[in-house]
């Protein structure tokens, strides 16, 4: 028989059959899962998971430039002699500029500043300018071959030599100013030009330490563009997280509320809804299925304007999900009962229809013997479906997730508090799949938010073990 | 005498269960109304506006109107099919394959199918937090595919172990003597396919298209994240996270009820389906 089997169904065949779903699904479901295990461990964030190549390109070509410039000698000496003409006219500058200053801070008529100064002020500025202008050609990393928009000689120093020139130009006419703003002028552009004079006498006397400087930070920029190893930092992280803590217990907390409600509501129903005593079941019937037939967005919109605080029943009730934690928490439970109930009354429905019309019947006539009669005819016969159910269902709750996602995105915010580990702000009702998808969404730090949602994963796999086992054991007998 | 507390009880418990089934039904009503009001601005807090604004269609002809409604649609349209038609060609082979065949590793895959179609909706959500990352990781690399054909791959991928399952239980109920019987006739696999398997298999087929066009149209946070414009995440993103629901919620309610009425239907129309659906899934 076995023999028969392998030449009529050949793995040859099977292989080819079942490959295209199974290289989807790993694709784009086992693979991802086994590459999060590898992104738990490093920092990736916003910044370094996807960088532009261009980023990356414009600094390793930036850092190449300064390399260049320092080491090979015709750039050096270019390099040495425009600083020092650079610096020349940086201190007749200074030199005007000083006289200005104390000509008026002796008492001088600031209308009257000498014109000498003035003059030597407009020589020297454009004298800078004309040098600038070869700075900026010559230490141009794009015209020495390394396209980049990064410059190893500070942007913000060379746009001072315009901010001067401009200045110069509106110190040459005193008559548009009055006094004190005169003064300030000559103030500003004094210390503009102690700056200019620190940074490239700095240049001048440690060209290389300058260059050495450049080229570290710019490989600090570079190494955070790119994802590194940091260990088990984001599990660490994680175990002094307040909100992990929080998530766990409102997860909890709404299982230990949810499933009861939508059980009881579900049982409680199907056995109300199977009375021969009702006139008009099968509209009735068909109303109660309404949460089962509504495709889950549209109820969640419904449910949400029902809700806010100044919608219907949010009025109706007082209740503020937006604002209160224990508000929103209520709605939760609501909704998840609405929603879930219809798969409680089908599976009791299922059971119930092993009972003898009658005996539900007189269960409902017989006042004193009706509860008795429940638990001993009617209860032995649903409990297992009800049970498995059950379980089934308290999953649900566990990875509670669109609820509290679309009512009102998990809120309200506010201060998370847990013992031993202190406070911080966040959702206060994150439950702990909001939790991970949180992390990913909002603070895009996706190495943590990797390793979150990796504890969560074990979480989930415990309970499937769990129930796994027990539906085996419960088939075996 | 008994006769007569016998009416009683019965007129009593059928008002409770009206009462209680028209409570239960009540959202429904409710975003009806919502959707119907004449002033398309407020949120119905009291049925009396319903009267004192009228009732109007004007909603669903705004919403029918408006061009991102229009793209929306549209590419629902296309993602659900290519979906549905996407999971007939890859997912109903691997279960014919899975009931039909004895392979290397064939128990311990159908087992890992179980395990993930069991595990619930959560562990669906952490799959595609990390395809995302895995997709934001991939374009460091230039490699993009973060684009709206990449959504039925996803949606397929997502359906098949569960159904798998289903297919493969499907199957499992067919007699395999009418395959075998037509190979020892030295049929060819062509033939088999097409005369023996596909006529045999057309329950299978609606299974499929239904759930997966449902969820496909249904699907609305992967579509979000990934920022792909389908009609769930149009008004998911706009009206049930964003604030336009809030200024809009008569044109919004109008969308979200166009954009149910295909999952309605299908839902009328698949009730036998669906619960066999469930029951060979449960058996499996």
């Amino acid at each position: 028989m076995s023999s028969k089997r392998k030449i009529l169904f050949p793995t040859r065949i099977a292989l080819i059959l079942v490959m295209p779903a199974l290289i989807l699904y790993l694709f784009f479901n086992t693979w991802p899962m086994i590459f999060s295990i590898g992104i738990a461990f490093t920092d990736a964030t916003q910044k370094n998971i996807s960088p532009s190549p261009e980023a990356i390109d414009n600094w390793e070509n930036a850092i190449r430039c300064a390399i260049d410039l320092r080491d090979k000698p015709e750039y050096k000496e270019k390099a040495s002699g425009l600083v020092n003409s650079t610096v020349s006219s940086l201190m007749d500058v200074y030199g005007n500029l000083t006289g200005i200053k104390n000509y008026i801070e002796a008492g001088g008529d600031f209308l009257n500043t000498p014109l000498s100064y003035l003059r030597g002020l407009d020589r020297s500025v454009r004298t800078l300018m004309r040098v600038s202008e070869e700075f900026k050609m010559y230490f141009n990393c794009t015209e020495l071959g390394y396209p980049t928009s990064i410059s190893p000689i500070s942007k913000e120093m060379l746009e001072k030599f315009d901010a001067l020139s401009t200045l110069s130009g509106r110190l040459q006419n005193p008559g548009a100013y009055d006094n004190k703003t005169y003064y300030n002028e000559v103030v500003t552009g004094y210390n503009i030009t102690i700056e200019l004079v620190n940074y490239f006498k700095r240049l001048e006397t440690d060209y290389e330490g300058y260059m050495n400087e450049f080229i570290a930070s710019a490989q600090n920029e570079l190494d955070s563009l790119q994802l590194k190893f940091i260990g088990l930092e984001n599990f660490k992280k994680l175990f002094y997280d307040p909100r992990f803590y929080n998530s766990l217990y409102k997860t909890m907390l709404f299982v230990a509320t949810s499933v009861p409600l939508k059980v009881g509501f579900g049982v409680l129903l199907a056995l109300f809804y199977s009375s021969e005593l009702l006139r008009g079941r099968r509209i009735m019937r068909a109303l109660i299925i309404v949460p089962w037939a509504m495709p889950f967005l549209l109820s969640a919109l419904t449910w949400k304007f029902l809700f806010i605080p100044n919608g219907q029943l949010g009025q109706l009730l007082g209740l503020n999900m937006n604002n209160r934690e224990w508000d929103a928490f209520l709605v939760y439970n609501l909704f998840e009962t609405w929603l879930a109930y219809p798969f409680i009354m089908t599976i009791t429905q299922g059971a119930l229809g092993g009972v003898p019309k009658e005996v539900i019947e007189a269960s409902y006539i017989d006042g004193a013997n009706a509860f008795t009669r429940l638990r001993k005819v009617i209860f032995p016969l649903i409990k297992k479906p009800v049970l498995v159910a059950s379980i089934s269902t308290t999953g649900a709750s566990l990875q509670a997730f669109l609820v509290p996602l679309t009512l009102n995105g998990a809120g309200p915010t506010g201060y998370i508090c847990a013992p031993f580990v202190g406070c911080t702000a966040g959702y206060m009702n994150e439950m702990l799949i909001v939790f991970g998808y949180y992390r990913v969404i909002i603070d895009q730090e996706y190495g943590y938010a990797a390793s979150v949602y990796l504890v969560i994963l074990a979480i989930i796999l415990v309970y499937v073990t769990l129930w796994l086992k027990l539906l085996m054991e419960k088939g075996g007998k | 005498m008994v006769s007569v507390s016998l009416t009683i009880l019965k007129i009593t418990l059928t008002i409770i269960g009206v009462f209680i089934a028209v409570t239960i039904a009540y959202p429904l009503i409710y975003i009806v109304a919502q959707a119907l009001i004449g002033k398309p601005t407020i949120i119905v807090s009291s049925f009396q506006q319903l009267l004192s604004y009228g009732v109007t269609f004007d909603n669903f002809i705004k919403t029918l109107q408006d061009p991102e409604f229009h793209t929306a649609l549209r590419n629902s349209l296309i993602v659900a099919s290519i979906t549905v038609i996407l999971a007939i060609l890859v997912i109903i082979p691997s279960g014919y394959a899975f009931s039909r065949f004895e392979f290397l590793g064939k128990n311990t895959l159908l087992y890992y199918y179980l395990i993930v179609s069991q595990a619930g909706g959560g562990l669906g959500i952490i799959a595609v937090l990390a395809m995302y990352i895995f997709f934001l990781r991939l374009t460091a690399y230039g490699i993009n595919i973060i684009q709206i054909w990449v959504l039925p791959l996803v949606y397929v991928s997502g359906l098949t172990p569960f159904q798998t399952w289903l297919i493969k239980s499907y199957f499992d109920q067919l007699p395999k003597e009418l395959d075998e019987a037509s190979f020892i006739d030295g049929a060819d696999w062509f033939t088999i396919i097409f005369r023996v398997v596909l006529p045999a298999s057309k329950a299978a087929f609606i299974i499929i298209t239904i759930f997966a066009f449902m969820s496909a149209w249904g699907e609305f946070i992967i579509a979000n994240i990934l920022g792909l414009d389908t009609l769930g995440r149009y008004i998911y993103s706009k009206a049930v996270a964003g604030q336009a629901g809030m200024m809009r919620p008569g044109e919004f309610a109008a969308a979200a009820l166009l954009y149910a009425i295909p999952m309605v239907i299908l839902f009328t129309l698949s009730q036998k389906y669906i619960g066999e659906a469930y029951r060979l899934g449960m058996k499996g």
